[in-house]
């Protein structure tokens, strides 16, 4: 077999237990909220529901401002209950704050997953081992990255599968597979799509974030102890700096702005839909990937990681163990 | 005889530190080579420069090819076993034996598993279960079923009990070495590998003040257990050492004339160990 193939199936060995943690810590997270939600559906009037409509006020923040006003949205476009737009605003609302959910859940396991990338080799020895191999140094570091972000991104469509199996659940606790319309939603759903807009979602903030990353990997290569907390905390406080002493948000906004910008990105592809007369199935949360993948934004971020990605080279070529 | 191992002017220094200074020296095929030398006289420090773990000054070729270069091309001609326990401790036996199987051709599988077959090591244990023996012996089997050309030992028996060190050697004789492959052992209990060493290299301070076959060291270090009567004219030949040993005094002297010593007393080849001592002690 191929040697890199082979240093991924070592990562794969050594964080799968990880991901299978993960997945039934959020499997039990889900189903944990499965009780309010099950108290809320016994009380739940459909009548009530629709006449409602009119005061739910619901913040988007700005992006939706400039595409539609969803007050102004017809009750009764789609689906012969009328209840239509709130289910689909619903079901809207869910999708988005679970691919958050799961977004942010996989950012906290790709910051954990970098800093540890080689630091844990090198707090108990391994690395010497792994060195003692015919294997190049190019292969060991690039095999991480591969595996840090296939990692990620297959874990994002694994939990995103549980995530909508626990939507079906949902609506059938409340209720609407009763509706016409749940069928209406059922058939309008394109799961395959679904996915790879999901893949590509969280592809398109792995590129984003991976100058973080590489900063990451390279504080594992060189730190002898903490490198989570150094390798968060050093742009943490940076950035705090420039603010204090500069009055400039650059570095924070490059640190956190990636998390809004892609709900942006979510949020502008979930709504201006032709105002959501369209099934939320047929949405297309990427429907443009090149636009996103060939930004300037995306060929700054390779560079800047490739920066990093030298430096923890580097330092993986003069580090050897932490004791 | 080609030289496996040539090594010119090497030296490295961690800050102030100098921790090898200008040594120089060659290793032909079919050799057992001791490094030997006490605590921090620079063992770990030369064989991690040999095998392109850390950068160095000086010059270094290992099986042809410069080992901070080409570490990787190397690796697939050589085994190494470190000081300290390197295998992965989160990773199976088989995983381990898989891997190693992925990334160098010259692994054979089968007989790695043989010889993990005689010990107790199950091939479903995690590393970290293992004991130190055990670990020693499952890096060793990843070694020894390695065709490699160069066997580096780094205290390979450290922390191990009287009969892992005996097998561990003598595994390394009948399973690996043969008069077209070389090994180097670094340790500093000179007394377990005596007697499977070809040459010896002393290191003392970061510097090599000995290199030389055991069989030139046998011819020219004599033991001298004295007469009485002898001891004043022996003591006027410069004995590296003189000690007491129930009640005699024995010397060690260099390139001495052996017939002459014979008539004071009794003469017979100091172990490897001994010399060892002899010039650790005096020799800077």
């Amino acid at each position: 077999m191929n040697s890199f193939l082979v240093l991924i199936k070592k990562e794969w060995w050594e964080w799968k237990n990880m991901i299978l943690w993960i997945t039934g810590i959020y499997l039990f997270l889900m189903l944990l909220i499965l009780v309010p939600i099950t108290r809320i559906s016994n009380d739940l009037n459909f009548d009530d529901l629709e006449a409602g409509m009119s005061e739910i006020e619901i913040d988007w923040g700005d992006e939706i401002k400039n595409h539609s006003q969803l007050s102004q949205l017809p009750l009764n476009t789609i689906g012969s209950s009328g209840v239509g737009v709130p289910i689909k605003v619903a079901y809207g609302i869910g999708l988005i704050i679970g691919i958050h959910f799961i977004q942010g859940l996989l950012l906290f396991i790709a910051l954990f997953y970098f800093a540890d990338s080689i630091f844990g080799e090198r707090m108990d020895s391994s690395t010497l081992f792994i060195r003692s191999q015919p294997l190049n140094d190019h292969s060991v570091l690039l095999s991480k990255i591969v595996s840090g972000f296939s990692g990620i991104i297959l874990t994002s469509l694994m939990l995103s599968v549980i995530f909508l199996l626990y939507i079906k659940l949902v609506v059938w606790i409340f209720g609407f597979h009763q509706l016409e319309l749940y069928e209406e939603l059922k058939n309008g759903v394109q799961v395959f799509d679904l996915y790879v807009d999901m893949g590509v979602y969280q592809f398109v903030t792995l590129l984003w974030y991976s100058p973080f990353l590489l900063f990451l990997m390279w504080v594992s290569a060189s730190v002898k102890k903490k490198p989570l907390i150094v390798g968060l905390g050093s742009p943490i406080l940076l950035a705090i700096v420039l603010i204090i002493v500069f009055n400039n948000s650059t570095m924070i906004e490059q640190l956190f702005g990636v998390l809004g910008d892609i709900k942006g990105i979510a949020l502008e592809q979930l709504l201006i839909h032709e105002n959501m007369t369209e099934t939320v199935g047929k949405l297309e949360i990427f429907d443009s990937f090149f636009k996103y993948i060939f930004s300037l934004r995306s060929f700054v971020s390779v560079l800047i990681a490739g920066v990093f990605y030298f430096l923890a080279l580097h330092s993986y070529r003069r580090n050897i163990p932490t004791s | 005889m080609d030289n496996l191992v040539s090594l010119n002017n090497l030296s490295k220094s961690y800050g102030k530190i100098q921790a090898l200074s200008n040594i120089t020296f060659q290793i032909p095929t079919g050799r057992i080579i001791g490094l030997i030398g006490p605590n921090g006289s620079g063992k770990t420090t030369l064989l991690r420069a040999m095998t392109g773990l850390i950068d160095y000054e000086g010059s270094i070729s290992m099986l042809g090819v410069e080992p901070k270069v080409s570490r990787s091309e190397l690796m697939e001609n050589t085994g190494v076993i470190h000081d300290i326990s390197v295998l992965p401790p989160w990773m199976k036996v088989s995983q381990v034996v898989e891997f190693k199987a992925g990334v160098q051709s010259a692994f054979n599988y089968d007989k790695c598993v043989k010889f993990l077959d005689k010990t107790s090591i199950k091939m479903d244990s995690k590393v970290k279960h293992l004991s130190k023996g055990m670990k020693t012996q499952l890096h060793l089997a990843l070694v020894l079923a390695t065709d490699t050309k160069l066997l580096i030992l780094d205290e390979p028996t450290h922390g191990l009990d009287i009969l892992f060190r005996k097998e561990l050697y003598s595994n390394v004789l009948e399973e690996y070495f043969d008069n077209n492959k070389s090994v180097i052992i670094s340790t500093h209990q000179v007394e377990e590998v005596e007697h499977i060493l070809s040459d010896v290299i002393f290191l003392k301070d970061g510097y090599a003040i000995l290199y030389d076959s055991v069989e030139n060291l046998k011819s020219k270090y004599y033991q001298l257990i004295a007469s009485d009567k002898h001891i004043d004219t022996i003591r006027k030949m410069n004995p590296i050492t003189e000690h007491s040993f129930f009640g005699k005094r024995v010397f060690l002297l260099e390139n001495a004339d052996r017939e002459k010593l014979e008539s004071m007393g009794e003469v017979s080849s100091p172990s490897i160990a001994d010399i060892f001592v002899a010039i650790m002690g005096g020799k800077s």
